[in-house]
């Protein structure tokens, strides 16, 4: 993380709601790989479910204040970090704590899991994340997603339903050839609703609450037919988180 | 530019429990109706299935919400009793279908998928890894298709209706496509002479999306009981002449107990390491 971003991280409103960091290795995934979860955590995971035929294996557990999943299926290796407690806060949101906070905890696993002798090297890595940021209103939250998003014009009182997705490619600074990320982004305004569930007849909504919404998915292109070297599985990873980072703090820049 | 606000409910149970999750009002409505409907439906549920579980508890309301929690991807995602009824999502009647979505490789069902989330998987941007889940619908079609292959004579290397609609879906649906040919192929659900007929046309379709996941679908059909499948996955692996799968070979080559197959995967892995 350089240290002018490193510098802002108190001043970074959004909260985490999921992390996710996937790779592609080379060779695919076995389920003879797994084992991972108690390596990295130093604890044995609350739950393991293994599908050898299927070529699946899945670890969770509870971790630092959310739970942690490492996935292997198909193709790729997920490793996901989640709200552990199912108790929304005050405001609704179900987070695992600041994205500074998070952020740091999940940089220190990849790298501990980058550092693993079992880690396999991969064609692609990417970093996904879901923030949210508690607003007044759908009002107040285009207002505030207007911040981040200088080309579009919002017009928060008479519009509705907003969503905006887009690609920013970037060629990395990583030095390998051909390299490039991708910063899928994705802002809309999210709407909480509390509703008691004890009655099947007829929706009793309770309390309205709003976020601005933030959907990350930093990734190294598919088009990349190499392997990204091990050594630099870390450095690549931090280029991806330090890309997120950028994107929420000062919005769709190209 | 795409209109869809994200609404996100927080689901309040009898116990005060929340289960925060990211999906529509709609959802709040698909999940009242498919809890009042897992209510009523047991029998239909019991009378759906195709094995009878003796450990196929019937559900009580508490054990729904219990078995309700929040996953990855911001799902709603059934746990315990709850898994157990709808893991078999076959077993599902027709009207609690369209209330679920099964990721056939996790041990999690995603319980409520609103319409606009669904159109946002099938129109899943090509820069993204999002998991995607593959669905019920996706996993009948290709069903579909491999039944009506069932009857037909393929002629090696001669392109068939077969062939031309599993490679149009696999061009339209992406990776959901291959999510469902895995579904039903690695767990050996489909006619082993289709499976093979549709593994090697896997390998020498051109479709750069789907590369990774077709590759790998290969790499697991190597590890098939049923020798004909086996046998169609290293053609298609040798069709797609990636070294990456040398590894798998190798493996499925001391494995192999067919001298003819054996010999045949051999070859394969000499052209793989040639390269």
């Amino acid at each position: 993380m350089s240290e002018n971003i490193g510098a802002q991280l108190e001043r970074m409103p959004w909260q985490a709601q999921v992390l996710r960091l996937t790779a592609f290795p080379i060779p695919s995934p076995t389920t003879r790989q797994a084992g991972w979860w108690e390596e990295i955590v130093g604890q044995t995971p609350a739950a393991i479910t293994s599908r050898p035929k299927q070529g699946s294996y899945h670890e969770e557990g509870p971790f630092s204040n959310g739970r942690l999943i490492c996935e292997i299926a198909s193709a790729r290796i997920d490793w996901l970090f989640i709200p552990g407690d199912l108790e929304a806060e005050d405001d609704g949101l179900a987070t695992i704590g600041a994205f500074s906070d998070t952020l740091k905890t999940f940089r220190q696993l990849a790298d501990q899991w980058f550092g693993l002798e079992t880690c396999p090297s991969a064609q692609r890595l990417a970093f996904g994340v879901v923030l949210l940021q508690s607003v007044e209103s759908k009002q107040t939250g285009y207002r505030q997603l207007s911040m981040y998003l200088p080309r579009i014009e919002l017009d928060p009182e008479n519009s509705s339903d907003f969503m905006y997705q887009i690609n920013r490619p970037r060629e990395s600074r990583s030095g390998i050839p051909n390299f490039k990320i991708n910063r899928l982004m994705k802002w809309s305004v999210a709407t909480l609703k509390r509703f008691p569930i004890q009655s099947l007849r007829g929706v009793g909504l309770g309390r309205t609450s709003f976020a601005c919404r933030l959907e990350l998915d930093v990734n190294t292109a598919q088009e990349f037919e190499g392997q990204i070297p091990r050594e630099q599985m870390s450095t690549v990873f931090q280029e991806l988180t330090d890309l997120a980072w950028e994107i929420a703090e000062r919005g769709d820049i190209p | 530019m795409n209109t869809s606000e994200t609404t996100m409910p927080v689901v309040q149970s009898t116990t005060r429990r929340s289960y925060p999750c990211t999906e529509s009002e709609t959802a709040i409505r698909c999940m009242q109706s498919l809890l009042t409907l897992f209510m009523t439906s047991q029998t239909d549920l019991r009378s759906h299935e195709k094995e009878p579980d003796e450990s196929t508890v019937p559900l009580s309301l508490g054990s729904i919400f219990e078995g309700i929690q929040k996953g990855p991807g911001e799902s709603l995602q059934l746990f315990d009793l709850a898994q157990k009824v709808v893991e078999e999502h076959f077993t599902q009647p027709d009207r609690l279908r369209g209330f679920t979505e099964f990721t056939a490789d996790t041990r999690q069902v995603r319980l409520l998928r609103p319409a606009h989330e669904l159109d946002e998987q099938r129109g899943l941007p090509a820069s993204s890894t999002r998991r995607l889940n593959v669905g019920e619908e996706m996993i009948s079609q290709i069903e579909t298709l491999f039944g009506t292959a069932r009857e037909l004579y393929f002629e090696d290397g001669m392109e068939n209706d077969f062939a031309r609609e599993l490679i149009r879906l696999i061009r339209q649906h992406g990776n959901r496509a291959i999510g469902a040919l895995t579904h039903l192929i690695v767990t050996e659900k489909v006619n082993a002479g289709v499976a093979s007929e549709a593994l090697r046309w896997l390998g020498c379709m051109d479709d750069p999306n789907t590369y990774r996941d077709r590759l790998w679908l290969l790499e697991r059909s190597l590890y098939c009981s049923s020798a004909r499948v086996r046998d169609g996955a290293a053609l298609g692996i040798a069709f797609m002449d990636d070294p990456r799968a040398t590894e798998h070979l190798r493996e499925a080559i001391k494995r192999e107990r067919v001298a003819e197959l054996k010999r045949d995967l051999e070859q394969v892995l000499e052209q793989l390491e040639s390269r």
